[in-house]
């Protein structure tokens, strides 16, 4: 277990540094900044799109992200962000030492252990950023941690879940868990017991929790919607796994590998473990998000399995429990934890500002109201807090109707109509990555003329447009 | 249940006459020099038509599933778990029914890696003669190297020596393996060998099929179906290394490229039926009965099978147009005089059209693994219209390009020159030569 805290301390140095240059990096916190800013003043949830857009103003939208909205923006307007940053780092730290401490419980080696740690931070890497989805992995391994503790603690998973539901809508998953865990211990007991009751309850209290919210039903309806959404082949974390996915492959493929090869059926938690394993292989394949998810549910099981080949008394576990081994373990983990610390803050990648945040303000600046198309719709979550940028799609991106993100993909595919998408929805300018077709294709143009350039980002002006008002 | 599997081979066999397509891979097979099955089977539709072709490549995947089914049985296990084991097998055929070499190579699979695991110099030497014949006639004999050799692997480190069944083994594989090289007789030879394996799908720019492609699909099931017996039972349930090394690199082929998911059904659905056999039922039964007589009772179902579709089916005498091919592109551009340098979108597209249309030449086709790398770059940088794509188009003198009507390219294209010269529904085929 000890030499576990020194793998989740190498990683929690890994995600220090994603959590604490985030901010340049992830679009998103912009317009969660504006929604929590929102809340905070008007003391209320929106319900509708605003006219900070020009496709949907009006339609109906299910902030699911609230809380977390609120954190980003009462942190950010205190000038607090390295606070959210480090409570995210914190959160998985939390959900890894949980995957660690559930493995001991079963008995599993220090090996084993250590193992399936690892194993889980690196399913967890890719994803990982100062994120809604973050703070979901904490609630999700509490819940996955009561499951296991398998006694009256249950209450404090059903809370864990409510918490959940407030931060994001991946909480739905919660109830599948608890039900399929509830179905597994009514499959051993062969009757209804004290414990399959008490799992039964569960699961249905986590399905009532999932409406605890100020969203009540419309949260778990909007997660059921965005199961069959069109806006899924837009989002990258939607994406179908791959084994080319580094966390897939040496995070997750690497715990149903050893639970494949040994087995998972042992004879006391034979049901209650092949239900999770099932939810666990079945949800991997649908979309990359739910890597780490699956990773925490199978990782436990993998080290307990593991650990019958290699058994606490084996030699590799004896060296690993001497005082020497450990004081060795914790020096070359703050070695390492030191080495990523120095080296990733000259990484550009990293450390610098990807997002567009110059060319929004040099737009911003330029008088009248602009009707702004970004290739990449997370983009034109920084134009929010413009008042005279009114945006096609923005981060927010669920509320907007299947017809105006079909537009949005016709213009950034650069299928044949792009331009008459443009045009039709009043378009006077066009925030592009400079190495892509769009960008390509504007340049043909003799209606649009380059006004903004740097390294990265180019803005397209219509020519012969007058400037829409907000 | 003792016919079930028989059952199931049977509907294997229906279904795959019922869905009755091309696949387009076959076309590009249909010619290949390396490959002796492609002239085979266009023997068999000018002397008995197409319905015999496809009865034979549904008899071949019926029989498929039943040879895992038996080897299940072999095993020990009962005839419940092989039934289980033609089902699961079965789920991970479905996604590639249609005529094309790899029936032949599924059930060469199957039939070798029963053989594997039986002793003696006979199951020996059929073995050796079974992937002779397999690299005769199918491109994918190269498996049968790598299930000898992790056969081999496991064999020994089981046995913890290099007694008389791992020397067996050893010679297996050596076969395998001389045998498996034999068959690369054209060159490029490593990429031939990547190819058969779709180890080449990995090449940028390469024809790519995802085990998944998000949300629930049948390959995705199939897949989790044999994932889900496998981490409930364990593979190394029976002790033996080799099935556990066997359904692990079936497991990373088939997330490699999902063409790869039928040997992966076929071949690690009988050791998870017989994990989970193994955990609920104490005594262990082997079949009695020869195999001549069941190999017999095969033969007049299979015989029966043929002559009830060429009797029902119409004589056709030529190949039907291969599923998602665009036929239609391919014979307006080949009504146009001189060479034509093809680039298709999806790299499938452009099976067989070498062989079909003699002034085409496509860029890439469905063999990454033959192109050089001047071409996938190519292929790559002008789908994603990246980089310096129209100066590599210009280079390979790329003068034709089918892709869907909404790429990218497509209007990047038009707007520079090129003009539409045919569509057929989805998709588009420009030349260069219209106005601005």
């Amino acid at each position: 277990m000890r030499i576990a805290l020194a793998i989740v301390a190498i990683f929690c140095a890994r995600f220090l540094m994603g959590a604490w240059y985030y901010a340049g990096h992830d679009g998103d916190l912009a317009w969660q900044q504006w929604l929590g800013a929102y809340i905070l003043q008007h003391h209320h949830l929106p319900h509708r799109l605003g006219h900070e857009t020009f496709t949907a103003p009006g339609a109906a939208w299910v902030p699911q992200e609230w809380a977390f909205s609120v954190a980003v923006a009462w942190f950010t307007q205190h000038g607090r962000f390295a606070i959210l940053a480090t409570l995210s780092v914190l959160a998985a730290a939390i959900s890894l030492v949980i995957v660690a401490y559930r493995a001991h419980r079963r008995g599993a080696s220090t090996f084993g252990i250590a193992l399936a740690t690892a194993c889980t931070g690196f399913a967890m890497l890719q994803a990982f950023g100062v994120r809604a989805q973050i703070f979901g992995w904490l609630f999700f391994s509490i819940v996955l941690l009561v499951l296991d503790l398998e006694n009256d603690w249950m209450l404090l998973g059903v809370v864990a879940v409510a918490l959940w539901a407030n931060v994001h809508a991946s909480a739905l998953i919660a109830p599948v868990i608890v039900g399929a865990w509830a179905l597994g211990t009514w499959i051993e007991d062969r009757a209804w017991t004290v414990r399959v009751e008490r799992n039964m309850v569960f699961a249905v209290g986590s399905l009532v929790a999932v409406c605890f919210t100020p969203l009540l039903w419309h949260l778990p309806l909007y997660a059921v919607n965005l199961e069959t959404s069109v806006i899924r082949s837009a989002i990258a974390e939607w994406q179908p796994t791959d084994l080319l996915f580094p966390g897939f492959a040496w995070g997750l493929l690497p715990l149903l590998a050893i639970c494949c090869y040994f087995g998972i059926a042992a004879p006391r938690e034979r049901w209650r473990d092949g239900m999770l394993f099932a939810v666990a292989a079945l949800i991997t394949g649908i979309a990359v998000r739910h890597i780490p998810l699956a990773a925490m549910i199978v990782a436990p099981m993998a080290a307990q399995r593991i650990s019958s080949v290699v058994p606490s008394h084996a030699r590799v576990n004896a060296v690993l429990q001497e005082h020497f081994s450990e004081a060795l373990i914790y020096v070359c983990s703050a070695l390492v934890c030191g080495i990523i610390v120095l080296d990733l803050a000259h990484v550009p990648q990293i450390s610098g500002v990807t997002l567009p945040k110059n060319a929004i303000v040099t737009l911003a600046n330029v008088p009248g109201t602009h009707n702004l198309y970004c290739e990449d719709f997370a983009w034109c979550s920084l134009a929010l807090e413009q008042d005279n940028l009114r945006t096609f799609i923005d981060g927010r991106c669920d509320p907007f109707p299947t017809r105006v993100w079909s537009d949005y993909l016709a213009v950034e595919r650069v299928s044949p109509k792009w331009d008459r998408v443009l045009k039709r929805w009043n378009v006077d300018s066009v925030l592009v990555d400079k190495n892509n077709s769009l960008a390509q294709a504007l340049a043909l143009r003799r209606d649009w003329h380059l006004f903004y350039r740097d390294r990265r980002y180019e803005i397209f002006l219509r020519q012969d447009i007058a400037t829409a008002q907000r | 249940m003792r016919y079930f599997a028989a059952i199931v081979a049977f509907a294997v066999a229906t279904a795959f006459a019922a869905r009755a397509q091309l696949l387009p891979e076959f076309l590009v097979q249909l010619r290949d020099p390396n490959l002796l099955g492609g002239p085979l089977l266009a023997f068999a539709l000018k002397s008995s038509g197409y319905a015999f072709v496809l009865a034979i490549c549904a008899v071949l995947s019926g029989g498929a599933v039943l040879l895992s089914a038996w080897r299940t049985r072999l095993r020990g296990a009962s005839d419940t778990y092989a039934a289980l084991a033609a089902v699961l097998a079965t789920l991970c055929l479905t996604g590639r029914f249609g005529v094309t070499l790899d029936p032949i190579g599924w059930i060469c699979a199957a039939g070798f890696a029963l053989l594997l695991e039986r002793k003696g110099r006979a199951a020996t030497m059929t073995a050796l003669a079974l992937v002779a014949i397999w690299s005769l006639l199918q491109g994918g004999a190269p498996l049968a190297a790598l299930l000898a050799v992790l056969a081999f692997a496991g064999a020994w480190i089981d046995a913890r020596s290099f007694d008389r069944g791992v020397r067996e083994k050893a010679v297996l594989a050596g076969g395998s393996i001389l045998l498996g090289t034999l068959q690369l007789h054209a060159l490029p030879w490593h990429a031939y060998g990547a190819h058969a394996l779709y180890l080449d799908s990995l090449l940028a720019g390469a024809q790519r099929d995802h085990l998944w492609n998000g949300g629930i699909t049948v390959n995705g099931l199939a897949f989790c179906a044999i994932l889900i017996t496998g981490g409930w039972y364990g593979v190394r349930r029976r002790e033996r290394s080799g099935d556990a090394f066997t359904f692990f690199a079936l497991m990373l082929l088939a997330m490699i490229d999902v063409r790869n998911l039928p040997y992966f059904g076929l071949l690690a659905a009988p050791i998870v039926a017989d994990a989970a056999a193994s955990y609920y039922v104490g005594e262990r039964t082997v079949p009695g009965g020869s195999f001549i007589g069941y190999a017999a009772a095969f033969c007049a179902c299979a015989f029966t099978f043929v002559a009830t579709m060429i009797g029902t089916e119409p004589k056709a005498v030529f190949w039907p147009q291969a599923a998602e091919q665009p036929a239609h592109l391919l014979v307006v551009l080949a009504a146009e005089r001189g060479e034509h340098r093809i680039l298709c979108e999806q790299p499938r597209w452009c099976d067989g059209t070498r062989e079909i249309f003699q002034h085409m030449r496509p860029l890439l086709d469905d063999r990454a693994g033959w192109a050089g790398a001047t071409a996938l770059r190519t292929q790559e940088d002008a789908v994603s219209t990246h980089g310096a794509w129209r100066s590599e188009l210009a280079h390979e003198h790329v003068n034709a390009i089918i892709a869907k009507r909404d790429a990218n390219i497509v209007s990047l294209l038009t707007q520079t020159g090129w003009r539409l010269e045919g569509r057929d529904g989805a998709r588009v085929l420009i030349v260069p030569g219209g106005t601005q």
